[in-house]
Formats: C-alpha cells, sequence, structure tokens
C-alpha cells in the first residue's frame, strides 16, 4: 500500500492580496492534500491559510521570499481554499491531492530544507530526509526569484506534478524506512535565488496519545480487594507512619493508546535522579 | 517589437504545459498555449487584477490548442512586467487534470 497521486492545481503568480485554489479534481475525504506557497518577501506572512491545513515545513530564501507546505487530510472540502497575505506581494499557490494514506492523524515524519542565492540548476537541492517507517510519501517543495518554471526533476522526489512560475511539488513513494536523497529540478531554472524543502509523510500516521490520570485513593493494606479499608476520600492525599504497607489504586487512561505503541506506567521515588531507579508497575 | 514566449506552469512532469506568447514592446498578451500530451484534460482561467476580466478553458487530452487573446482596448488583459522580467497583471488558475 502506498500513496497514490491524484490531481493537481495551480494559482496566482501575480502580485497582489488573497488568492483562492481549487482543490484538485477527484480529491476525495481521506485524501492528503498538500500545498505549497511562494510570497514576496520573506518578511511577509500570511495573515490567513486554507482552512483546516497545518504548516509542515517553512523554509525562506533570505531576504527574498518565503516559502511553506501545509497538508491537510480531505474531509468535506470546498471547491477552493483562500490564502492571504498579511502584505500584497507576488504570490503563487500549488496543490496536489494523494490517495491511500490513513486519513487521520499527524502526518509528518521528517522534513528538511535548504536556501542560497545564485545557484546552478543542479545543485538548487533539497537536503535528503532519513525516513523512520516504510511507505512515506516524500514531497517536494520549491521556488525560484525568477519566476522561471520547473519542466524535470532529478533525485529523490523524481515526479514531477505541478509547477507555476517556478512554485512546485513533485514526490515520490519511499518504499523502506532510508535517507532518501536529495531532490532538484533538472529543466527550467538556470542560475537562480532559490529554496527547496523536503517533507516525508506517513502513510498511516499514529494517532496522539494522550494520558489522562482521571483519579487516585489510598487504602490500607488489609484484607481483600473487596473489603480493604479506605484511608481517605478519592483523590485525598494522606499521612501515614512508616513501615505500614498502603495501597494506591489510580485510574489512568490512554486515549489513542494502540496496541502497537502500548504505554508502560513506572513509578520512582522523588528525588531520585537516577535514570535506573525507575521501576515498572504495569506492562500491557 | 517581437512576440516572446514564456513557459507559464505545467503538471505530470512537463507533459502538460501552457505557455504565454506577448508583445514585448506593449507586453499585450497575444496567446496562450497549451501543448497537452496526457491522457487527461487539463483547464486554465486568467483573471485579470486591474479589471476583473476572466477567460477559462479546458483543453482536451491529447492536444496543442492556441488561443488568441482579445487585444482590443476594452477587452484586452492589461498586464506589466516587472523588474525581474515576469509577466504580472493575471492571476492564473491552472488543474490537471480536470
Amino acid at each position: 500500500m502506498a500513496y497514490s497521486f491524484r490531481a493537481a492545481t495551480s494559482a496566482g503568480n501575480a502580485s497582489g492580496g488573497a488568492l483562492s485554489i481549487n482543490k484538485p479534481a477527484g480529491t476525495v475525504d481521506g485524501d492528503l492534500i498538500i500545498v505549497v506557497g511562494y510570497l514576496e518577501s520573506d518578511t511577509n506572512t500570511w495573515s490567513s491559510i486554507g482552512t483546516g491545513f497545518t504548516e509542515a515545513k517553512n523554509q525562506d530564501n533570505t531576504g527574498l521570499f518565503d516559502l511553506r507546505i501545509w497538508y491537510k487530510w480531505a474531509s468535506g472540502e470546498p471547491a477552493s481554499w483562500t490564502w492571504t497575505p498579511t502584505t500584497t506581494g507576488w504570490r503563487t499557490l500549488v496543490c496536489a491531492s494523494y490517495s491511500g494514506g490513513g486519513g487521520s492523524g499527524n502526518p509528518v515524519d521528517v522534513t528538511s530544507g535548504a536556501q542560497a542565492d545564485g545557484v546552478t540548476t543542479p545543485n538548487q537541492t533539497a537536503p535528503s530526509v532519513t525516513t523512520t517507517v516504510a511507505n512515506d510519501l516524500l514531497i517536494f517543495g520549491y521556488g525560484n526569484f525568477s519566476g522561471t518554471n520547473v519542466t524535470s526533476m532529478s533525485g529523490a522526489a523524481a515526479n514531477l506534478r505541478v509547477s507555476l512560475g517556478g512554485c512546485t511539488i513533485a514526490d515520490a513513494n519511499i518504499a523502506t524506512a532510508s535517507a532518501t536523497g536529495t531532490s532538484n529540478p533538472l529543466g527550467g531554472p538556470g542560475t537562480e535565488d532559490y529554496a527547496a524543502m523536503h517533507a516525508a509523510f506517513f502513510l498511516n500516521p499514529v494517532a496522539a496519545v494522550t494520558l489522562e490520570q482521571e483519579g487516585f485513593r489510598f487504602r490500607d493494606d488489609t484484607g481483600s480487594e473487596s473489603a480493604a479499608a479506605w484511608l481517605a476520600a478519592q483523590d485525598t492525599n494522606i499521612s501515614r507512619p512508616r513501615d505500614l504497607n498502603t495501597r494506591l489504586r489510580m485510574l489512568v487512561n490512554a486515549t489513542g493508546d494502540p496496541a502497537s505503541q502500548a504505554l508502560t506506567l513506572q513509578y520512582r521515588k522523588q528525588g531520585d535522579t537516577d535514570a535506573l531507579a525507575w521501576r515498572s508497575v504495569i506492562k500491557r | 517589437m517581437a512576440i516572446a514566449t514564456k513557459t507559464l506552469g505545467g503538471f505530470d512532469d512537463g507533459l502538460c504545459r501552457f505557455e504565454l506568447d506577448y508583445d514585448d514592446v506593449n507586453l499585450r498578451l497575444t496567446v496562450v498555449r497549451c501543448i497537452n500530451n496526457t491522457a487527461q484534460p487539463a483547464s486554465a482561467q486568467a483573471t485579470a487584477t486591474a479589471n476583473g476580466r476572466t477567460a477559462t478553458r479546458i483543453f482536451a487530452a491529447n492536444s496543442t490548442v492556441e488561443l488568441a487573446i482579445p487585444t482590443g482596448p476594452t477587452t484586452r488583459l492589461d498586464v506589466t512586467i516587472d523588474g525581474r522580467g515576469r509577466l504580472d497583471g493575471v492571476d492564473y488558475q491552472l488543474a490537471w487534470p480536470t
């Protein structure tokens, strides 16, 4: 199983304010949507972005422009989304959608970025990233100051999906966890002031795991589980003489705790800084 | 005066690409060309930011289409050229497949 490219759109490539970009054709709920945005200058910002998008990576070209990669999982998407720069400037957006992913969770595995001025085409590289699991989607996001369009790619992300005025998305499926190597434009740009990024996205993100300590209660170490006497009300601290066995019942919930990431509950005496002093209470 | 050509954007490793022809003196767009060597159609919409004029077109699969752009004073798309040689004044909406 791997991501599959669905369609791409692009918008802008001119100076102006709010810019809308259309949803790629055929995009359905659960698809991973990628947007790369180019904005001049590097100190300008996006005052608002498409609803529900999250930034995965930002790589400015110092003094010239701002370049970002955003993502979102499609869910009841409108026909288009709008990005608005804080200050009117040259702006371009490119977008691609992919099917096959898990459809929820934080999909960002690893990212990298680079920028430089006066660099020839084969050297306008996004640095290699080392993916941590199999079947990541490697996204290459790129922009150049002259606005020269990219017509072919070389390196890890060899599939050129969309480019408008140099703002580009290319991709590759990375079958095994590994160092991807670099990616760079091959055709189109000449010597450029550029910025380039890699962002690798999990095929099936693990949902965020959160712990909630719901309550605790102390009881005497007498009798059975049902018969032992409580020492205080729930969530109430106690004080007891030494050498008295004391039971502590507590309820800890783990939301989004898949079997593959089972949590281990450990304890350590307060003030003991020795890492080896941790002891497991339960492992499930 | 000469007609200059600029590659605007493209999709699918450049198999589908959009080009602009423009007069390098008065900077008026004269032709939009879509060279679509893919099995899927593409679409383009151009909106002049100065006057809001919009043109939309679907470009069939495996075809090359040239569109002459109106150049009359009341219909033309007004463009300018910035200090780096980029054509400004038109927002594009390109899509592939469409």
